[in-house]
């Protein structure tokens, strides 16, 4: 079970093997993609609408300007600290491993590197399932199970809403510095 | 707003300008005015963002004190969106940029 605490260095992470496993999986298949996208001027990926948002809302030309200047960078940050992850994870290039339970400490940067590619994460799993937020989730109630899709959207959420408290533990940590 | 005098009065001796014979509008203040007028940064709101998170964001990109990055927060969540920011178009742009890197849904739009 994940877990975070106070260290005399920072702040713990534990994170059990498959629960690292999964999450540096989604970190590296993520990163992967929005290289993928990138590299090939794709601009209806809906997973990578929120990783790549729009400029303006209304003034095509505005946006289309913001985007152009800021689209590479935004892909070389994202893809950039999503890699960090895994590699914090322990899941190499091959999406191998670990192979034991993660336990770091992470110094006030090193936490921030995680808020931000959890954010990135949750945003593209969001997108993934059209997510409306875990009070919509919540209102829901639980999904039928034989309707396949349902299930996956719930099992999603609740995925999302898993890092959301890991991301907010970090915070928490980082803003208490 | 002071009144327009009527056609043909003068202020003090000084003719008051028929409107059919006035000179043309000079362009060029029009443009100047464009030139200097601000750029709203504006902050839209979404499922995904925290709330702790969006606070963090805003003191870190514009430097604001807590009250008001938590304010602004606040303003974003119970309304949809908040203008975060109005300054010249290059600043917009730049933090415009900073804050989609910290995946917030930002925009740019003129200050009308």
């Amino acid at each position: 079970m994940a877990g975070l605490e106070a260290d005399a260095d920072g702040i713990r992470l534990r994170l059990e093997v498959t629960e690292a496993r999964v999450l540096g999986s989604l970190a590296r298949g993520l990163a992967g993609r929005i290289e993928r996208a990138a590299a090939s001027d794709v601009t209806d990926d809906v997973v990578l609408e929120p990783l790549l948002p729009a400029g303006s809302r209304g003034d095509a030309a505005v946006d289309a300007e913001l985007r152009g200047l800021v689209r590479d960078d935004l892909v070389s940050l994202r893809s950039g600290r999503l890699l960090d992850l895994a590699d914090l994870l322990g899941v190499d290039e091959g999406g191998a491993g670990p192979d034991a339970d993660l336990d770091r400490v992470l110094d006030p940067d090193g936490a921030m590197r995680v808020v931000e590619a959890l954010n990135d994460l949750r945003l593209a799993l969001a997108a993934t399932v059209g997510y409306a937020g875990a009070s919509a989730e919540h209102r829901d109630g639980p999904p039928d199970p034989d309707d396949a899709e349902a299930v996956r959207r719930s099992e999603t959420g609740r995925l999302i809403d898993a890092l959301a408290w890991l991301q907010g533990g970090l915070i928490e940590f980082i803003e208490d510095d | 707003m002071p009144v327009a005098p009527a056609h043909g009065a003068t202020m003090a001796g000084v003719p008051v300008l028929d409107p059919v014979t006035a000179p043309a509008v000079d362009e060029s203040s029009s443009t100047d005015d464009e030139a200097v007028r601000p750029w709203l940064v504006v902050v839209w709101d979404d499922p995904i963002n925290l709330m702790s998170y969006v606070t963090m964001v805003l003191r870190r990109v514009f430097g604001y004190p807590r009250e008001r990055a938590e304010r602004l927060m606040l303003q974003v969540h119970h309304e949809g969106r908040a203008v975060v920011a109005e300054e010249p178009r290059e600043q917009a742009e730049l933090h415009v940029a900073q804050l989609h890197g910290y995946g917030l849904q930002a925009t740019l739009e003129r200050d009308t």
